[in-house]
């Protein structure tokens, strides 16, 4: 993102309770209601399980457990986001998605959230859209 | 017996003597043939007798001559036109029958004898007072008001028109009681008239004995009880048409009842409508956010494409706060239909308490209307 500033990039925006993320839309490959998810023993609690995918096996991860470390409750705006992560696709559960929008470079702000050290990683930056404030996500970094 | 010279002091003392008798009386003298001589009282006299009325053969001062001893006969009505008594004592001079004294009077029914002593007793003995009267064949003979009542266009002497109770009674031999209105005595009166019978012939009327009682009081009550029994049946009236109108306000009520829950299953029905366009905005959205997906993809070529989904994606959220809104309206139609549907109960109770009320009242007054039936049938027993 940092060679597109003063472009405009794609991000699919969702929300995990009350906050607003986004995720570059080109790391997006669908977005499909919450399927049959088969549990898999001996892992994570946010590694929700596999689904099956127009005959791909592809992992779920619950977003928010994975950030917030509790169990998340899914309504009928739940969805599942699959993306391209590290050239392998992967669900990511989430509350709600709401819109694609387009985030101009200049309104991302990316100092003192990417250094390391404070455990956010994968944060690319926060997007201010007029008083919303859109956590932009790097989802390769996300299951590092 | 006594003799002519007798009989001439008789003539002397027979006009005091004849209006000592109580009732009057008639005394008169014959020789063989005819009276001769008369004297009438004051009161009483048959002017049929007279001096050259013949002496009647077989009559009483007849069979007196013949048999030279007192006679009493009892004169039928026929004969004088009023029943007599007629004692008869020979006149005889030196054995030989020159004539007869008589003395005649009124032979009375032992009613009309006791009249005039019984009468202003008994007159006064009624609460309202009353009038009695006692007529013969013809007219009345006596007459009696009371202090309350009187009837003062009835008088002894006046004759008893074809009409009259007294003249059905004395044709029918039975007795009369009739109840007559206020038109002809000035109050409302019942009058019970008897046939007074000869005390030797029972089957002879020879006079009438009436009571007539003036009927103020009953009158008045069967008024009243007539009036209150109208009064009756108009509330009564009125009563069922409210009991009416309280079972239609129920009936009403019922279907209103009925109507509302029918609105209340619509805004169901309509919820559930609403479920199935939510789902269909909940797709929709889907779909648009997957084309701006698949569009962004497609680079530069997909930009218009990102835009048309970008506007589909609004409208589908449009769409689902529009469900929202619909979705508050028809819940507000619920708590409405609620609230009318507890305040509809509350009147249809209320509508049904006062059938019921009705109906008490309905009770009450068929009890009051019998009553006052009870109250007519005394009235009009009085």
């Amino acid at each position: 993102m940092q060679d597109t500033v003063g472009q405009d990039v794609q991000t699919v925006v969702f929300r995990l309770g009350e906050q607003e993320y986004g995720i570059d839309i080109f790391k997006v490959q669908e977005i499909i209601k919450i399927p049959k998810i088969t549990g898999l023993p001996n892992t994570a609690d946010y590694v929700k399980g596999i689904i099956n995918l127009r005959g791909c096996i592809i992992p779920v991860i619950d977003l928010k457990s994975r950030f917030t470390k509790s169990e998340s409750v899914y309504c009928e705006d739940s969805r599942v986001i699959v993306v391209e992560m590290n050239a392998k696709r992967t669900g990511l559960i989430v509350d709600e998605v709401m819109e694609v929008v387009r985030i101009n470079g200049n309104m991302v702000e990316q100092d003192g959230f990417t250094q390391n050290g404070t455990g956010a990683d994968y944060l690319m930056g926060i997007a201010k859209m007029g008083d919303r404030l859109l956590i932009l996500l790097d989802i390769n970094a996300l299951l590092n | 017996m006594i003799n002519s010279q007798m009989a001439e002091a008789i003539k002397v003392i027979a006009p005091i003597w004849v209006n000592s008798i109580p009732g009057g009386g008639l005394l008169a003298i014959t020789d063989t043939k005819e009276i001769i001589w008369k004297a009438a009282s004051d009161v009483f006299d048959v002017p049929s007798i007279h001096a050259g009325t013949t002496v009647r053969v077989g009559g009483g001062p007849y069979q007196a001559m013949q048999q030279k001893r007192q006679t009493e006969e009892k004169v039928a009505r026929a004969v004088y036109g009023m029943r007599l008594v007629m004692t008869s004592v020979p006149i005889i001079d030196d054995g030989e029958v020159t004539g007869s004294f008589i003395v005649v009077m009124p032979r009375l029914h032992p009613i009309a004898r006791a009249f005039n002593d019984f009468a202003p007793m008994m007159a006064n003995m009624f609460h309202e007072g009353a009038f009695l009267y006692m007529s013969d064949l013809e007219k009345i003979a006596y007459r009696q008001g009371s202090n309350r009542f009187d009837i003062p266009q009835w008088q002894a002497g006046d004759k008893i028109s074809e009409d009259t109770v007294a003249r059905r009674v004395i044709r029918s031999k039975q007795m009369i009681a009739e109840e007559l209105d206020a038109g002809k005595y000035g109050v409302p009166v019942r009058i019970v008239t008897f046939p007074c019978f000869d005390e030797d012939d029972p089957t002879a009327v020879v006079a009438t004995f009436g009571l007539i009682l003036p009927r103020e009081t009953a009158a008045n009550l069967r008024d009243m009880s007539n009036n209150l029994s109208r009064g009756l049946e108009e509330v009564s009236s009125v009563i069922q048409e409210l009991a009416a109108s309280a079972s239609e306000v129920t009936i009403n009520e019922q279907q209103l009842n009925g109507n509302i829950m029918d609105i209340f299953k619509l805004s169901e029905e309509i919820n559930g409508v609403l479920g199935f366009i939510k789902q269909i905005a909940d797709e929709t959205k889907m779909l648009g956010l997957n084309a701006a997906i698949e569009a962004a993809r497609a680079g530069d070529v997909g930009r218009g494409f990102g835009v048309v989904a970008e506007e589909i994606r609004k409208l589908s959220d449009e769409s689902k706060s529009t469900v929202g809104k619909i979705k508050g309206l028809t819940d507000n139609i619920k708590q409405k239909v609620d609230e009318t549907m507890k305040n509809s109960e509350v009147t249809l109770r209320s509508s049904e308490e006062q059938a019921a009320a009705s109906q008490e009242m309905s009770a009450s007054i068929e009890e009051i209307t019998s009553m006052s039936e009870q109250l007519e049938k005394i009235a009009k027993a009085m």
